[in-house]
């Protein structure tokens, strides 16, 4: 069983899958009567597209399961993905400014494997900088409507 | 032509289109430069500060920083041993090895040289070939755009992938992707799920942020890249003038062929590069010092890597269709601006695609001017911790984005496009071929159903009727069997080798 469903096949069994769901869904997606050939046919074309591929990939894939060699680190990942989320969250609420400066020195402060003494005068420097580089940049310049909270220019 | 090319020069050397070209090649250099962004993420990022621009601004900035970006990856590969892209880790082996003794300089000087010898040469013959291509593409109707747009996006998947399988899941994935919100025939709404947000369709540059800058990002953190950090420092020095004799003519026939690889859909930087370097080793002279600090082996990859982004042009301005991520982000600059690409740019507005090629040429001589200057700024940011320039990067994806609409919608959807670029990395699927998808979507749907509706209502026949399809269609199945077929004979030798050795031992 190894042998037959190796990584690779069981990819393409998922992508089979999701082909099949998609030409599926095509069936019961609404439609219009304007249009002869109908919304639904390049969905349907590329769920049919999905699946076939998916059936070649299947065959051809031979051989055992082998594991990727990169190390992974999933706990910076999550730390990254729950930092960006939380500061889109923030975003609006506490303004761009307060909200990008705690990011930064967060994320500085948590990849920079420094004593922490010696990290925080840099992560501070950095954050207060590039916030106010991003401020002018965006704001200033570009006239972009950054959410500021109490700061209006 | 002359004087159509004649008037777009002198619009691109005013004191203002010098000005935006040379932050573009700047730009360009300094994504280059830096290791895990590569000249599609530096445009991408880009890509937002064009909004309300003049478009004979815009796009040239954003065509410069294409140039730039072929370039820049050299960098890094002869400095510190890692190449900012990936076409540049042919010139790794020749390049380090001068910096390790000493005459890191001189190498930089030759990727430079060469270069901009290769851009000059690909921006001659984009001039020559894409206008008639043009000419010949306006016979093109639906079914063959379609058919086109199929070929593109099949040669881009199936070539860049270790498995052509998974590079064209992901290019029909892309497109997928496209037939998300409004139906442009119909109005008829698909795959909303009830978001009022994306009834309109996913916004390209929060799609292309989050699959390419996001997505790496991501990647980068996930196998543990951000951390590494290396020091670089060089000393200038100049190639005699019998190196010089024999890199420029190996500069000039490597142009020429990196112009032909780069109008290929798919070949792309990598395959001009790599392709150079193995030509200049066959065609020269003792070539016993190539991998040690050749200045040949340097010369050949750099120019006709950097004679790509030109010869990538030919397909986008003659046929409309992009033949690489990068080019596909140009795509997106033209759509940004209200251009369609495609030959009737040539009747419609020709200003636009001769505006694009003088910008090449004085992309290439601005280039060549302030290449030596940011070398040093660069070998320093290069060196930078990692764990600066990552939040950096996020920071401008997320205000670029979030600057095309003034909503955090659009920073979500470049949060939620990175984790599809990641889990597309990590199970090997192909982030550009996606990409690629999503930008002809449109082009390939439309024209599809175009196609569909003259051909006795809703009929594919008119897929198989004429000699310009069915050339396409055997195009079509040729550029995706052959690949699987060579990848299957590939991995069935390496099997039987894998055999051997074991019943050997």
């Amino acid at each position: 069983l190894k042998n037959l469903l190796n990584r690779e096949r069981v990819q393409a069994l998922v992508t089979f899958a999701f082909g099949v769901i998609l030409w599926a869904y095509t069936y019961v997606m609404p439609t219009s009567k304007m249009d002869p050939v109908g919304p639904t046919a390049m969905p349907r074309f590329l769920g049919i597209v999905i699946a076939l591929v998916s059936v070649v990939q299947f065959l051809i894939s031979k051989g055992p399961y082998e594991a990727p060699k990169k190390e992974k680190h999933f706990e910076h990942l999550a730390f990254l993905v729950v930092s960006v989320a939380i500061y889109l969250f923030l975003f609006e609420v506490i303004g761009f400014i307060i909200d990008t400066f705690v990011f930064l020195i967060v994320f500085v402060l948590y990849f920079n494997r420094a004593p922490f003494k010696e990290k925080i005068k840099g992560a501070v420097l950095f954050s207060a900088g590039f916030t106010a580089f991003l401020f002018i940049a965006f704001r200033v310049c570009l006239k972009i409507l950054l959410p500021t909270l109490f700061i209006t220019i | 032509m002359v004087e159509l090319f004649m008037s777009a020069m002198a619009n691109m050397v005013s004191l203002k289109a010098i000005l935006f070209i040379t932050a573009g090649v700047i730009w360009g250099i300094v994504g280059g430069a830096i290791p895990g962004i590569s000249a599609s993420i530096a445009m991408s990022l880009m890509l937002p500060f064009t909004y309300g621009m003049d478009p004979l601004l815009a796009l040239p900035m954003l065509a410069s920083v294409y140039v730039g970006a072929e370039y820049g990856g050299s960098i890094p590969a002869i400095l510190i041993e890692a190449p900012g892209t990936g076409a540049a880790a042919a010139c790794m082996s020749d390049g380090h090895a001068l910096q390790q003794r000493g005459e890191g300089g001189k190498a930089l000087f030759v990727s430079l040289y060469s270069g901009v010898i290769g851009g000059l040469v690909s921006v001659v013959l984009l001039v020559f070939i894409a206008i008639p291509l043009a000419k010949f593409a306006v016979r093109f109707g639906p079914a063959e755009y379609f058919l086109l747009g199929l070929c593109g996006l099949s040669m881009v998947g199936t070539i860049a992938a270790d498995s052509p399988c998974k590079g064209l899941i992901s290019g029909a994935f892309g497109l997928l992707l496209s037939c998300v919100g409004m139906d442009q025939f119909t109005s008829v709404k698909r795959f909303t799920f009830g978001i009022p947000h994306i009834d309109e369709g996913l916004d390209m540059i929060p799609v292309l942020v989050g699959v390419f800058a996001m997505g790496s990002i991501y990647y980068q953190i996930f196998t543990n890249e951000v951390f590494d950090v290396k020091s670089a420092k060089f000393v200038m020095s100049w190639p005699s003038r019998k190196e010089m004799k024999s890199i420029t003519w190996i500069s000039f026939i490597a142009g020429i062929w990196g112009t032909f690889v780069g109008a290929l859909p798919g070949a792309g930087a990598n395959i001009a590069s790599w392709s150079a370097y193995a030509q200049a080793k066959n065609l020269c002279k003792n070539t016993e010092d190539f991998g040690k600090g050749d200045v040949r082996a340097i010369a050949a990859p750099e120019s006709s890597n950097n004679a790509v982004p030109a010869g990538a042009l030919i397909p986008l301005l003659g046929l409309g269709i992009p033949g690489s991520n990068s080019t596909a982000i140009l795509m997106c600059g033209f759509t940004i601006a209200g251009i369609a690409c495609g030959p009737l740019l040539f009747e419609q507005r020709p200003e636009v695609p001769y505006t694009m090629m003088a910008a090449m040429l004085v992309a290439q001589i601005v280039m060549g001017a302030v290449g030596m200057f940011v070398i040093n700024p660069l070998a320093k940011l290069t060196s930078a911790p990692k764990h600066y320039l990552t939040p950096a990067i996020i920071m401008f994806g997320l205000l670029g984005s979030f600057a095309t609409c003034n909503q955090t919608y659009a920073c979500w959807i470049v949060f939620a496009c990175g984790f599809l670029g990641l889990v597309m990395k990590w199970f090997k699927f192909i982030p550009s071929a996606t990409a690629l998808g999503f930008v002809l979507g449109d082009l390939v749907e439309l024209n599809m159903r175009r196609a569909m509706q003259l051909s006795s209502f809703g009929g594919i026949s008119i897929f198989f009727e004429g000699t310009i399809n069915k050339v396409l269609i055997v195009v079509l199945i040729a550029s995706i069997a052959l690949p699987i077929i060579s990848t299957k004979r590939a991995e069935t030798a390496k099997r039987k080798e894998a055999e051997a050795a074991e019943s050997g031992n």
